[in-house]
């Protein structure tokens, strides 16, 4: 493997309008690759639509897809697919 | 700063009238004795707040803490705490909702707010950076419509909170808004953040919330957000939110109607309000808090019929039914909900406005106010066309809205005659229950006893259901009762329909639990009913490091109650004459179902108090703390403060 290549364990799905706005996701990204609760470090963003009452989600360029935000959804809204693709 | 993790570790200070902030440290003492919440708030006004300020004062002070929990995934933990003096009970008072957790990430557990401005103004924290800046432009603008231009300009991942126009004309129950779907909606501080020229708080926060033992915390968090997901309940939960409960309500003759005066009609669940079109029909999607698995929040947008395409924000969609549609008795869902709609638009909170409403209707019908004295209208039950033309009258304070905007308490004041009589309130606070129910329980008689009026512990554990020892044991437990006051509670029951146990002792074990949630920011909703005391105290320990016991950490709620109290008796407050509740529950027997339930004695409540009193270790007679108990909670400053006022 080369130096600058990262393995991404996962690929990350958004499978339909079932997110709720809770930021658990945000909250566990930043806890388990930062280590703190930050929701400006998490890896993935939140925003609203539909005059603020539906929330998208959208991975930031610096996202491992490590899955943990997946794992942590309650609401089924990330799920993710394991994976042994190479990308660099 | 200590190596205390969990805290953002500051408190930031702002001063309108000088257009000044500054941020100081969160003392050692306000985390290891209060935790947060209504606990560091409580102490803090205190501090802050002279006695005898009036709501509106430059001098009164808004607190707004966001609890050590909140800006973590412990699930549930999304409830921040607001404090100041309401224009309700003229005294400290307390409201808690979702929102604001930007505060933390800004680096702020606290803020606090004093003075006035000059013009209307927001606040804009980003940080470190703190600014007043003009809302010219957003005044008189309702409180999604300024959401929505503050959302436009910052971008939707900021906290907004803001007033409509209901606060901006200091209406006594106006509410406070906060990201479209969580309301600090009782006591009225809307009126406060009104009174400061302050139309909206706007926060974004970079910064990072430390965990003491990171393992430690997230095993019992995991475990708590299992048991949840778990719970047998947990899918009509997340269906139904807060609605989940009208059937039980409905059943157990907990939905007052007409100001009191009779118990709730038939079909209220079957046939007005059904699940059915309620998820057919209104609702589009779930809203959480922070952190929250469940989302009893719901947007709506109604499919077909008169309102085809309307959207709506709602907090809680069980309100809305309980108060437009039971008490008013508008007996359509679809009218319920364009009333709450629009309520949230101006900034009023549901329960005060429909009690108001309802008892100048009763004053109506009894032929003590005319239409003289209401522009001509005919106050009459179940309209919907009435109650959305009140709506905004009274948040402009327009003709005979001017004089509802009061709320009931000092409208019967105003009104004279035999009118304070019909006014159902403790404390100026109008009431969610009516304790003549079936089914008497401690979060009835909190009624009565909390210090911040006729707010009930919003828990129910024990709303309309008779106890047995059986199930009282294990809910004891999980509260954190001590083993020797369990024994007191099952062998001495007070005898009411209540079941056999003590329902006033319990009574104090109920309002330091419902403190324990609201002080770290965990959610009341009985889906929440996994985290007993020892699990609180656990997951804060591991994410602040600081040690508690269930017992020490409950130890400093009971701390957080006797500083409320205290605040009030220096005011000259706080003595029983302040629990006894209104006329109507004590002296007129209520109807539900063809049967008489009767009124609640002086007798039996002179009982209830006096052991209530004596479980707090207050003085029996008059209600009010002992110096001995203060000095026993370290509360000994407060004490000597008090000396003139204590028995």
């Amino acid at each position: 493997m080369k130096q600058s290549t990262k393995i991404k364990p996962f690929t990350m799905f958004l499978p339909s309008d079932k997110c709720s706005g809770c930021l658990t996701c945000q909250l566990a990204c930043s806890y388990f690759t930062e280590g703190v609760f930050s929701l400006s470090k998490a890896k993935l963003r939140i925003s609203r639509y539909e005059v603020g009452s539906r929330f998208m989600i959208t991975f930031l360029p610096n996202c491992t897809n490590c899955g943990f935000c997946a794992d942590y959804c309650p609401w089924g809204a990330i799920t993710k697919v394991k994976t042994k693709k190479e990308v660099s | 700063m200590t190596n205390i993790r969990g805290y953002a570790g500051k408190i930031l200070y702002v001063d309108l009238t000088r257009r000044i902030s500054e941020s100081k440290p969160l003392s050692q003492d306000l985390m290891s004795n209060f935790i947060g919440g209504p606990g560091i708030n409580a102490k803090l006004a205190y501090e802050i707040i002279k006695p005898k300020t009036e709501f509106s004062s430059p001098e009164n002070a808004i607190l707004i803490n966001i609890p050590p929990l909140v800006g973590t995934f412990a699930p549930g933990a999304g409830r921040a705490s607001f404090m100041a003096v309401s224009p309700q009970t003229g005294t400290l008072a307390y409201s808690g909702t979702g929102g604001l957790y930007n505060l933390k990430f800004a680096g702020y557990d606290e803020l606090v707010i004093t003075g006035k401005a000059d013009r209307p103004v927001y606040l804009k924290i980003l940080d470190d950076e703190v600014k007043i800046l003009d809302a010219s432009d957003l005044w008189g603008k309702d409180a999604m419509e300024t959401t929505d231009v503050l959302w436009d300009k910052y971008g939707d991942e900021w906290n907004v909170a803001c007033i409509g126009p209901a606060g901006e004309n200091l209406v006594r129950y106006a509410s406070i808004n906060s990201n479209k779907f969580s309301l600090f909606a009782r006591e009225g501080f809307g009126a406060v953040m009104g009174s400061k020229n302050l139309k909206a708080i706007v926060v974004w926060g970079t910064k990072d919330i430390e965990i003491a033992d990171r393992s430690r915390f997230r095993e019992l968090c995991d475990a708590a957000r299992e048991d949840i997901t778990g719970d047998r309940y947990f899918p009509a939960w997340r269906a139904l939110g807060s609605l989940l409960g009208l059937g039980h309500f409905e059943r157990s003759g907990l939905l007052p109607v007409k100001n009191q005066q009779e118990g709730c009609y038939e079909g209220v669940h079957d046939n007005f309000f059904k699940n059915a079109e309620f998820l057919g029909r209104l609702k589009n999607g779930d809203v959480s808090c922070t952190a929250c698995p469940v989302g009893c929040k719901h947007a709506i947008k109604i499919k077909g019929g008169k309102y085809d395409g309307k959207v709506a924000s709602l907090s809680c969609v069980l309100s809305t039914i309980q108060t437009f549609g039971v008490t008013y008795t508008i007996k359509n869902y679809e009218e319920t909900i364009m009333c709450a709609d629009l309520c949230d638009r101006y900034g009023m909170d549901y329960f005060s406005i429909v009690n108001a409403i309802s008892y100048a209707t009763e004053l109506y019908d009894r032929g003590i106010i005319t239409q003289k004295d209401t522009d001509g209208m005919v106050l009459e039950w179940g309209s919907a066309d009435l109650m959305k033309s009140l709506i905004p009258k009274i948040a402009l304070r327009q003709g005979f809205g001017d004089l509802l905007a009061e709320g009931c308490y000092r409208m019967g004041q105003r009104i004279g005659g035999d009118a304070p009589r019909y006014a159902v309130h403790v404390k100026g606070v109008d009431t969610i229950y009516d304790p003549r129910t079936p089914i008497f329980s401690p979060e009835m008689f909190a009624l009565y006893t909390n210090t911040k009026g006729a707010y009930p512990t919003l828990q129910t554990f024990s709303l309309g259901t008779v106890m047995s020892p059986e199930t009282l044991k294990p809910l004891m437990r999980m509260i954190g009762v001590p083993q020797d006051r369990q024994e007191v509670i099952l062998n001495t029951p007070t005898g009411g329909n209540e079941g056999g146990y003590n329902v006033a002792r319990l009574t104090k074990y109920y309002d330091e639990f419902y403190g324990l949630l609201d002080c770290t920011g965990i959610c009341a909703r009985s889906i929440y009913n996994v985290f007993g005391a020892d699990r609180i105290a656990g997951i804060y320990s591991a994410l602040t490091g600081i040690k508690k016991s269930a017992g020490e950490i409950l130890r400093d709620m009971e701390r957080m109650w006797n500083v409320e109290k205290a605040f009030k008796v220096r005011e000259g407050l706080g003595q029983k004459e302040e629990d006894i509740g209104p006329k109507r529950w004590m002296t007129e027997p209520v109807r539900w179902k063809g049967k008489e339930f009767g009124p609640i004695s002086r007798e039996r409540l002179d009982a209830l108090l006096a052991e209530y009193y004596d479980e707090r270790g207050w003085d029996s007679a008059s209600g009010l703390p002992t110096r001995r108990r203060l000095e026993e909670l370290q509360l000994g400053d407060i004490a000597k403060d008090l000396q003139d006022y204590l028995p």
